[in-house]
């Protein structure tokens, strides 16, 4: 007698088809981030091919008299920024810990460079990266510009090979900064939101406070991650908050166009660096 | 339905939807791009048998997801979208451009709209600006939908798509 062959309706088929797509919704994003990976890890030579996205409007503010190309002067302006920063830390050293021996401070403790794979896919602004948990990243390490001198974004999370990186523009992102102004002792605190475009936002700062266009924001120092603050970008618009007039609403202009980067550098502790390096 | 074929028909619009080369024609500030496996499920669901239509449209949604950075959403979305499409395909006329680019911009602001939702509930995220992206994506895979459905009616002997009009005994 020959057997019957079991087939499924077309409803049939397309309960169990919803039923496969419910049960992978369910899983946690844990267990199904391997399989992300492991796709971007396989193709990652032909998603990189075109990387670079069309060039927008230049991050930083376009000098009056221009000495020397817009690039080095992007670059000549973040890296005093993160001089400043450094000298007043060693500044505040000196101040309170003068007879205590200290060493010389350092921006981080090590970095390793990886290359942008592609962008994170979808609504959000993410990166791939070249670099996992094998190469000691790990979930809230800052990110850096392929010069190493300002910030991009923060890891989102770290399979072993490869990682995914939020950027500060992402509109999930949230990073603590320092609005500082140069020859002026201020210092405010604030807490730094992406706008899901190209730029950040920065609210809850009391309009007591004196902030103005131009000024510097530095992602806060952070035990075991950034010793010093290092330069995010400057502030581009001061407003008063629509919602909370008592507020000022804060746009920052990042200094760093992360969408065309190619390589980035990840800071690394010391202490979740791989053993063989 | 020869599954080879369109498998690799999938990877290669997968490739293009997660890589940067479509970043070559990518417009504004949010870098709205076409989405190329929207084009791909609406033609399929169009096109094919409601069996084949609904497991087109999970694989083509488990590529987009795999693509992606969370498992699950796009799967469902697209599973319903095709299946759904399929189903109402024969109301729908599908010669001219313009209603190929009107059936592209409904699938894909609907599945995508579908996709975030189930997306945010997942993993508690929402994006700033996320319909108007959305829209704004829709309509340019809709601008452009049309010129690659003719590119795929050339490949639908090598992916032996048997048109709907012939399993329907040529009702349409």
């Amino acid at each position: 007698m020959a057997g019957r062959r079991f087939q499924l309706s077309n409803g049939a088929l397309f309960g169990l088809l919803l039923c496969a797509g419910i049960v992978l919704l369910a899983l946690p994003r844990e267990k199904t981030q391997s399989v992300n990976y492991l796709f971007a890890r396989l193709f990652s030579p032909l998603l990189r091919i075109g990387r670079s996205f069309p060039e927008f409007r230049a991050a930083m503010p376009h000098p009056d008299e221009q000495y020397v190309p817009r690039e080095e002067h992007n670059k000549l302006w973040k890296n005093y920024k993160n001089l400043h920063a450094q000298l007043l830390r060693l500044q505040d050293d000196y101040q309170t810990l003068a007879k205590v021996r200290s060493g010389l401070p350092r921006f981080f403790s090590g970095l390793t460079i990886a290359e942008v794979v592609g962008a994170g896919g979808g609504l959000t602004q993410e990166l791939l990266i070249s670099k996992g948990a094998a190469d000691g990243v790990r979930v809230g390490q800052y990110v850096l510009s392929p010069e190493q001198n300002s910030i991009v974004g923060v890891v989102r999370d770290a399979a072993e090979r490869m990682a995914r990186v939020r950027l500060l523009t992402d509109a999930n992102q949230s990073i603590e900064v320092r609005i500082r102004r140069d020859g002026t002792p201020m210092d405010v605190g604030a807490l730094m939101v992406g706008d899901g475009k190209r730029g950040c936002t920065v609210s809850l700062v009391e309009r007591e406070k004196d902030i103005r266009v131009g000024d510097a924001v530095y992602a806060a120092a952070r035990p075991g991650l950034l010793e010093t603050p290092m330069i995010i970008g400057q502030v581009a618009e001061v407003v008063p908050d629509e919602d909370s007039p008592l507020l000022w609403k804060i746009t920052v202009q990042p200094a760093e166009n992360a969408s065309t980067l190619k390589t980035v550098a990840v800071i690394v502790p010391e202490m979740t660096a791989p053993m063989r390096q | 339905m020869r599954w080879i074929p369109f498998l690799i028909l999938t990877l290669v619009g997968t490739l293009l939807q997660a890589g940067n080369l479509l970043n070559l024609i990518a417009l504004g500030q949010w870098h709205i791009r076409p989405a190329p496996l929207i084009i791909l499920l609406v033609f399929v669901a169009v096109h094919c048998r409601l069996r084949e239509a609904v497991i087109a449209s999970f694989l083509i949604g488990l590529a987009m997801d795999m693509s992606g950075h969370q498992m699950g959403p796009h799967t469902l979305s697209y599973c319903l979208a095709g299946g759904l499409l399929c189903q109402l395909s024969e109301y729908f006329p599908s010669r001219r451009m313009f209603h190929q680019a009107a059936m592209i911009f409904c699938v894909s602001l609907i599945a995508g709209t579908l996709a975030y939702w189930l997306g945010g509930l997942k993993t508690g995220e929402w994006q700033e600006f996320a319909y108007r992206v959305m829209f704004l994506t829709a309509l340019y895979s809709a601008c452009v939908g049309p010129l690659v459905w003719r590119f795929l009616r050339r490949l639908v002997h090598l992916v032996a798509i048997i048109p709907l009009s012939a399993a329907r005994g040529g009702l349409r």
